[in-house]
């Protein structure tokens, strides 16, 4: 229980730090922002359920809580109740493009969440565990932090860009994804939205553009540091890719062959030595052995010694006759 | 790569813009907009993660120093602090913005100070600076493999973790035991004894005045100093010091029975220790020291001298002797592995990359027809197929006629006749069916976790050993079918990195593996051309773990006699385990104090009862058989080996200046 006091007292002084605190402001105003954007849809529900699901998050440091609070932010974008009570009206996509309160919602959502996830690296776990080297490091001791003096002036003003930036990102994708039609009777088979957004099946052609968007980035953004890697590979790496390559080629082969050399090296050896248990020999000579060696002796010499005497008594007394 | 903070964020993201492209977008288009921001951001963020860390980790350089006493050392000393400072440095054009730095420090060695792990953003051209404090009780090695860097993002999303390798070995040197030892600054130490003291007190024919002293009638006039006479009015005569060294060797045993042990607790690391001390006492007296280190196979000789070059130089092959790795001896394979995978796993992170290290699924799968009982089922199917080929109207005219027997009968014709092809299909096919549920069992077996697990690592490893060691690819195949080959790889991966791992003292037949017998013979060729090069009275003094040997010791005292017979002392110093009370502990008043009882449930404890008697019994043998041809025994922690063998090369020098 003390440990649990001490690691909250620790918290809150973390979170207290001159430094840290201006990723706290941060937070709680982007979460402000998504409380007031939510009230403007019409529902208290959805801009209170995502604004306490941060704050939540932010209290306890549940690393899941960032991600519940945008699926919370979404699910009452398309159910402003929580509850499918009336269908809501379709819009046009051409009134949907860089809308005032899209943009403040996407903003504060995106400004929350990067703002967040700094802040666990402030006050939670920066790094995840290492499961394997683990095993080794016995002192692995509590969670690393990113240190607070790390903090730099600049940080607050390069989030609010990077978020600003990749909001315009998001609206010119929509943008694309929303008015274009793939239509494979023309050459380049692309063309603009027409007419009616109710007669098209445009939501059929966002999602293959968007499949094969995101391919198309992953696969060359995937090669192009592939091709890095492999001009930046260090002396071993190279070696390990050579043999690994040269041993898929082989493999059948080679373990055909070891198996039997395996065999005949088995047969080869030579077997493994009986380990026969000796009879443990008394340190002293026991009486009872003694006396018994004795009387052994006595009778064996008696024995003979009547043997010759009748023997020979015989043959003298057979001679003298 | 991706941390499972990276792996919900993107699966939240992809979830959301695949929902909000459907129709739903229509209806709630924040949602699509929503999920592109988070994939447009995520896809920003590791773009820029990868590209910092491919173009940056080149350019990465780690340097170290070992400080001691305020200075940056080659070699530091035993029993004294020194401080470890690594330096990282970024020579590239982008940072590191999160960046956590471990020194990884010597196996088996504890930090006394300081803190080997830093936390810090790798700046261009910034040096960061890791300072620790270690400190070693005996001789021995630190051995640095290099710093650990684990990148990650600001947001925790992704993560990296590479290893700089640096190997640095730092010999640690027995401690200085003079008064040079105790001084704490970089002016050079004046060892010479003030006026009127004396370092060699006995007289002798030297030059250096030693004392004065009454007329005894015999001495030489020229000895008489006339002054003092004069003013004494009486004969007195002048002493000279003796100027003539005693030569001491100390041979030193580095054989695999002294080299178990925790680091820095090792029985060679207290021989070596006692050892530097005689050194080091016997060179402030101006005598002469040599050292012979031997093992079971070779010895080699550093001849007497008594320079304090030569005393650094000695003190380094004690050193080198007291860093020596125990060979862990034949061992399952499986335990070794255990040992080594984390270490290489920790050293070698990249090598670890599926892309060059593959584990193809082909690998798992168990081949039956490698076995040697494979074809037991095999030549059935052989046998069958050439029966269908050659006696075809039979097989099918059997094949029926079994049937006819065997087939089940429910009475129910829509059961009875697919029963009937069964049967058929069984009976006609039975040696492939057999042959393939054989094929199958045998080789998915292969497949299951602990096995897959095992054969996994075991192919990660031998390909990182074909690797480093330059190999052939088929080596791979070679490891992961050869124990023996992959356990000796492992041993040489485990002791190249210094990792000690805890010795089989038994052999499967009970007997203890670490006697080490020949060394008997090589300690007993080395003491023999040490009498045949020896100038004067020399004594030997021999630090090595003989108790052990038993009658295998026979060569050894044959030595010893010779070199009793040329009038050279001898005394022998026996490392005397911690665990092990000396033999007059167990006696009052010469009587064996009574045990406590031991009892049918205690076998551990009855086991170490037997061993310590043992030991005890044999080292009384021992003592008592060197005694008798005039050497003296002692041991290493319990006795003071350092004032008996002063006091030894005293008397050896008496006897000399009696002479």
């Amino acid at each position: 229980m003390s440990d649990k006091k001490e690691n909250l007292r620790t918290y809150i002084e973390r979170l207290l730090d001159e430094r840290v605190r201006s990723y706290v402001v941060v937070v709680a105003a982007a979460l402000l922002v998504i409380f007031v954007s939510g009230l403007i849809g019409g529902s208290l529900y959805a801009g209170l359920i995502p604004a306490l699901a941060g704050f939540i998050g932010l209290a306890l440091r549940w690393p899941v809580m960032p991600m519940v609070c945008v699926g919370a932010t979404a699910w009452f974008q398309a159910l402003p109740f929580g509850v499918p009570v009336y269908a809501p009206p379709r819009i046009d996509p051409r009134f949907t493009h860089f809308r005032i309160q899209d943009l403040l919602l996407v903003a504060a959502t995106m400004v929350y969440l990067i703002a967040q996830y700094r802040l666990f690296a402030l006050t939670h776990r920066a790094v995840p565990d290492d499961r394997l080297v683990k095993v080794r490091r016995a002192d692995a001791g509590p969670p690393e932090l990113r240190d607070a003096d790390d903090v730099e002036e600049r940080e607050i003003p390069q989030l609010l860009v990077i978020a600003a930036a990749v909001l315009i990102a998001g609206q010119f994708l929509w943008l694309i994804l929303s008015e274009t039609v793939l239509d494979f009777r023309i050459l380049p088979p692309f063309r603009l939205r027409e007419g009616d957004f109710r007669r098209e099946w445009t939501y059929v052609s966002r999602e293959i553009l968007f499949g094969l968007g995101l391919g198309f980035a992953l696969f060359f953004g995937r090669l192009a540091f592939w091709l890095w890697k492999l001009k930046a590979m260090n002396r071993d790496e190279a070696q390990l890719a050579l043999a690994d390559t040269g041993w898929v080629e082989m493999r059948r082969e080679a373990a055909r062959l070891e198996t039997w050399r395996i065999y005949g090296k088995q047969r080869g050896l030579p077997a493994p030595p009986v380990v026969r248990k000796k009879r443990p020999k008394p340190s002293e000579p026991w009486l009872l052995a003694a006396v018994g060696r004795a009387c052994l002796t006595l009778f064996v010499a008696v024995f003979i010694a009547l043997v010759l005497v009748c023997g020979g008594s015989y043959i003298i007394f057979g001679l003298i006759r | 790569m991706l941390t499972s903070r990276g792996w919900w964020t993107i699966a939240v993201g992809v979830v959301m813009c695949l929902l909000g492209l459907t129709s739903l977008g229509d209806i709630a288009p924040a949602i699509p907009i929503l999920g592109l921001t988070i994939v447009a951001w995520f896809l920003f963020e590791l773009t820029l993660f990868a590209a910092r860390f491919r173009r940056t980790l080149p350019n990465i350089e780690v340097s170290r120093e070992v400080l001691q006493a305020g200075r940056s050392v080659a070699t530091a000393w035993a029993k004294s602090a020194c401080t470890i400072r690594v330096t990282v440095t970024n020579q590239g054009p982008w940072n590191w913005p999160l960046v956590f730095l471990r020194d990884r420090v010597p196996e088996g060695r504890k930090v006394r100070g300081g803190d080997p792990k830093l936390a810090c953003e790798l700046r261009p051209g910034e040096p960061v600076v890791i300072e620790y404090e270690l400190r070693s009780n005996s001789a021995g090695l630190f051995r640095f493999e290099g710093v650990e860097i684990r990148v990650s993002d600001l947001g925790g999303l992704f993560y990296r973790r590479v290893f700089l390798r640096a190997p640095l070995d730092i010999l640690i040197l027995p401690p200085l035991t003079d008064d040079e030892g105790k001084q704490r600054a970089d002016k050079r130490f004046n060892s010479l004894p003030p006026p009127g003291l004396h370092r060699l007190r006995r007289p002798g024919g030297g030059s250096e005045l030693l004392d004065l002293r009454d007329y005894r009638p015999g001495d030489p006039p020229k000895m008489i100093a006339w002054k003092a006479s004069a003013r004494k009015d009486k004969l007195i005569t002048k002493e000279y010091e003796s100027d003539v060294p005693v030569r001491t060797m100390l041979f030193l045993d580095q054989s695999e029975s002294v080299r178990i042990g925790p680091a820095g607790e090792t029985p060679i690391g207290m021989l070596a220790e006692t050892a530097s001390g005689i050194a080091q006492a016997a060179a402030a007296t101006r005598d002469l020291v040599g050292l012979t280190r031997f093992d079971e196979e070779k010895s080699d000789v550093l001849t007497p001298a008594r320079t304090k070059v030569h005393t650094i130089r000695l003190l380094g092959k004690l050193a080198e002797a007291a860093a020596k790795m125990p060979n862990p001896g034949p061992r399952e394979v499986e335990e070794l592995q255990d040992a080594a995978y984390p270490l290489a796993q920790e050293m070698y992170p990249e090598l670890f990359d599926s892309e060059t290290n593959s584990r193809p699924w082909g690998m798992y799968w168990l081949p039956l027809m490698d076995t040697r009982w494979g074809w037991i089922f095999a030549a059935p199917v052989f046998i069958w197929m050439a029966l269908i080929y050659f006696q075809f109207f039979w097989v099918v005219n059997f094949t029926f006629n079994v049937v006819r027997i065997v087939r089940p009968r429910t009475g129910n014709i829509w059961l009875d006749v697919p029963l009937f092809f069964l049967t058929v299909w069984m009976v006609f096919f039975l040696p492939f069916t057999v042959f393939l549920l054989v094929w199958f069992f045998h080789g998915i077996r292969g497949f299951f976790p602990g096995r897959a697990r095992r054969l996994r690592r075991r192919k990660q490893l031998a390909a990182i050993f074909v690797a480093l060691d330059r190999d052939s690819p088929g080596r791979i195949e070679r490891y992961l079918k050869d124990d023996d080959a992959l356990a000796e790889r492992i041993g040489r991966f485990l002791a190249d990195h210094h990792v000690r791992i805890p010795p089989k003292l038994y052999d499967r037949e009970g007997r203890y593996r670490y006697r080490c017998e020949s060394k008997a013979i090589v300690l007993a060729n080395a003491i023999v051309s040490s009498v045949a090069r020896a100038r004067d009275n020399e004594l030997y003094v021999i630090l090595a773990d003989l108790a052990d040997l038993g009658d295998s010791i026979a060569p050894l005292m044959k030595a010893v006699r010779a070199a009793r017979s040329r009038h050279h002392h001898v005394m022998v110093i026996v490392p005397w385990p911690v665990d092990v009370p000396p033999p007059e502990a167990a006696k009052a008043n010469g009587r064996p104090v009574a045990e406590p009882a031991w009892r049918g449930n205690q076998p551990g404890r009855f086991i170490h009862l037997a061993l310590t008697r043992g030991y005890q019994q044999r080292f009384e043998k021992l003592r008592n058989e060197l005694a008798r041809i005039g050497a003296v025994c002692v041991r290493a922690q319990v006795d003071d080996p350092i004032r008996l063998v002063l006091d030894r090369i005293d008397r050896i020098r008496g006897m000399r200046a009696r002479r």
